[in-house]
C-alpha cells in the first residue's frame, strides 16, 4: 500500500516516509561501513540504528532538508569515531582473532583478518579517510566535505594510513 | 622541509586514489627520484588499496535494521506525545489554578465592595424619622433626671448631651452616633439636634413616655 504524504501537513509522517526510503536504500552499506570501524557486528548494528534515528530527528525538525548518503556517512563516521575514542579511553580490547561475532566464517580468511587488524590500528581520522575514499568510493574532496577537512588533508591521511597499514601487515607476516 | 613533504604526501595520496592530474604525477615523480622516503610511500601500497576496495565488494553480510529503527521511531513518538500531553496538562492545570485564584480574588473584592456599601443613606431632600431614638432618649431622660428640677429645658439638655467618651454599649451614644453621621451632610446636624431637643422637651413635659416621638425632620 502506497502512502501519499502532503508536504507540510504532518511533519512526523513526512519524516517517517523519507526515513523509510533512506533505511531501505542505505542500511546495508552503512552497517558494513560501520563494522569496518568498530570490528563488531552488534555494535555496528547499534550504531546504524543511531544513525537512522539521528536522520529521523533531523527530518522531523525539517522535512524539506535534503539528507543524502553523504550525510549518513558523515553521521556514521562521527558516531564511529566517538565510539572508538570512548573505547580508547576505556582501555585495550580483545584482539580481532578472539572476537568471534565480528565476521562470518566465509569472511574470516587470514587476509581479511589481517586487513581488518591493520585498519584497526589506524588513528580515527586516517581510518575515516581510508574508509570513505577506498571503501565507500568517495573522492578526496567529497570525503573532505564529510570529514570537515580539505581534500589535500584527506589525501595526506590516506597516504599516511597506507604507510601504517603496510608496516602493520609487514610486521604481521 | 616538513611542509614540503606534507605536500608530497598529499600528492602520493592523490596518486593512490587515482585523482592526480598529469602535472601532479610529474611533480611527484620528479620529487620521488631524489627523495627515498616519498618514493617508498607508493611502493607496495597499491595492492593494499586494492585489498581495501575489494573488501567492500566482497561483503556478504546483509544486515537489516529497519524493524529496530521503526520500533525506536515509534517509541520516540510515544515519548514525545506523552511529553506533549504532560506539558499541556501542567499548562492547563496552572491555567485553571490561576483563573480560580483570579476569579476568587476578584469576587472577593467585589463582595468586599458590596459589604462596604452603607446600610442606609441620607437624602439631602428627604426626611429622617427619629422615632425610636426619641423613645430611647425619653426613657433615658426619665431614668437619669429628677422630675421636679426639670423646670428649665437647659438642665435637661445639659444632662442629655452625650459624654465625651460614652461607653460602646450605651444606647444614648447609639442615638448620638446616628446624629453624628449627619454631620457629613451640610447643615443637617443642627436640624437633627434641634429635633432631638424638641423630642427631649416633650419627654420632659411627660416624665414617662411609653410611645415614640414620631417627629420628623423638616
Amino acid at each position: 500500500m502506497e502512502h501519499v504524504y502532503v508536504l507540510g501537513i504532518d511533519k512526523g509522517l513526512e519524516a517517517e516516509a523519507r526515513l523509510e526510503r533512506l533505511v531501505d536504500e542505505h542500511q546495508t552499506k552503512i552497517a558494513r561501513y560501520l563494522r569496518r570501524f568498530v570490528d563488531d557486528r552488534e555494535t555496528a548494528l547499534d550504531l546504524t540504528q543511531d544513525v537512522f534515528l539521528a536522520a529521523f530527528r533531523t527530518l522531523r525538525a525539517d522535512p524539506a532538508r535534503p539528507l543524502t548518503a553523504g550525510w549518513l556517512y558523515k553521521t556514521a563516521t562521527n558516531h564511529a569515531i566517538s565510539l572508538l575514542r570512548r573505547r580508547k579511553r576505556r582501555g585495550p580490547t580483545l584482539p580481532l582473532e578472539e572476537v568471534g561475532s565480528s565476521f562470518r566464517l566465509d569472511e574470516r580468511s587470514a587476509e581479511s583478518l589481517d586487513l581488518q587488524h591493520a585498519l584497526a590500528q589506524l588513528p580515527s581520522e586516517q581510518l575515516a579517510s581510508v574508509m570513505l575514499t577506498t571503501y565507500a568510493g568517495y573522492s578526496s574532496a567529497e570525503a573532505g566535505l564529510i570529514l570537515g577537512m580539505s581534500g589535500d588533508a584527506v589525501r595526506q591521511r590516506v597516504c599516511r594510513a597506507m604507510r601504517s597499514m603496510r608496516a602493520a601487515l609487514g610486521a604481521a607476516g | 622541509m616538513k611542509r614540503a613533504h606534507d605536500r608530497y604526501e598529499a600528492l602520493a595520496g592523490a596518486l593512490l586514489l587515482g585523482e592526480a592530474t598529469a602535472a601532479e604525477r610529474e611533480t611527484f615523480e620528479a620529487h620521488a627520484a631524489r627523495c627515498a622516503q616519498c618514493a617508498e610511500d607508493l611502493s607496495g601500497v597499491v595492492p593494499l588499496r586494492d585489498a581495501v576496495a575489494a573488501a567492500s565488494a566482497a561483503e556478504v553480510w546483509r544486515p537489516s535494521v529497519s524493524d529496530e529503527v521503526y520500533r525506536s521511531v515509534q517509541a520516540t513518538k510515544v515519548r514525545r506525545r506523552r511529553r506533549i500531553v504532560s506539558t499541556f496538562s501542567y499548562a492547563i492545570a496552572a491555567s485553571v489554578i490561576l483563573n480560580v485564584a483570579f476569579v476568587s480574588g476578584f469576587a472577593g473584592r467585589a463582595l468586599d465592595a458590596l459589604r462596604s456599601l452603607p446600610e442606609y443613606t441620607y437624602s439631602p431632600v428627604g426626611t429622617i424619622t427619629l422615632e425610636h431614638r426619641a423613645a430611647k432618649i425619653a426613657s433615658l431622660v426619665t431614668s437619669q433626671s429628677k422630675p421636679a428640677a426639670r423646670s428649665k429645658p437647659r438642665a435637661f439638655s445639659r444632662a442629655a448631651r452625650p459624654a465625651p467618651n460614652p461607653p460602646a454599649n450605651d444606647s444614648f451614644s447609639d442615638v448620638f452616633s446616628g446624629i453624628a453621621v449627619l454631620e457629613n451632610g451640610s447643615g443637617r446636624r443642627s436640624v437633627a439636634s434641634a429635633q432631638d431637643r424638641r423630642c427631649a422637651e416633650r419627654a420632659e413635659a411627660t416624665p414617662v413616655v411609653p410611645q415614640s416621638c414620631n417627629s420628623q425632620l423638616p
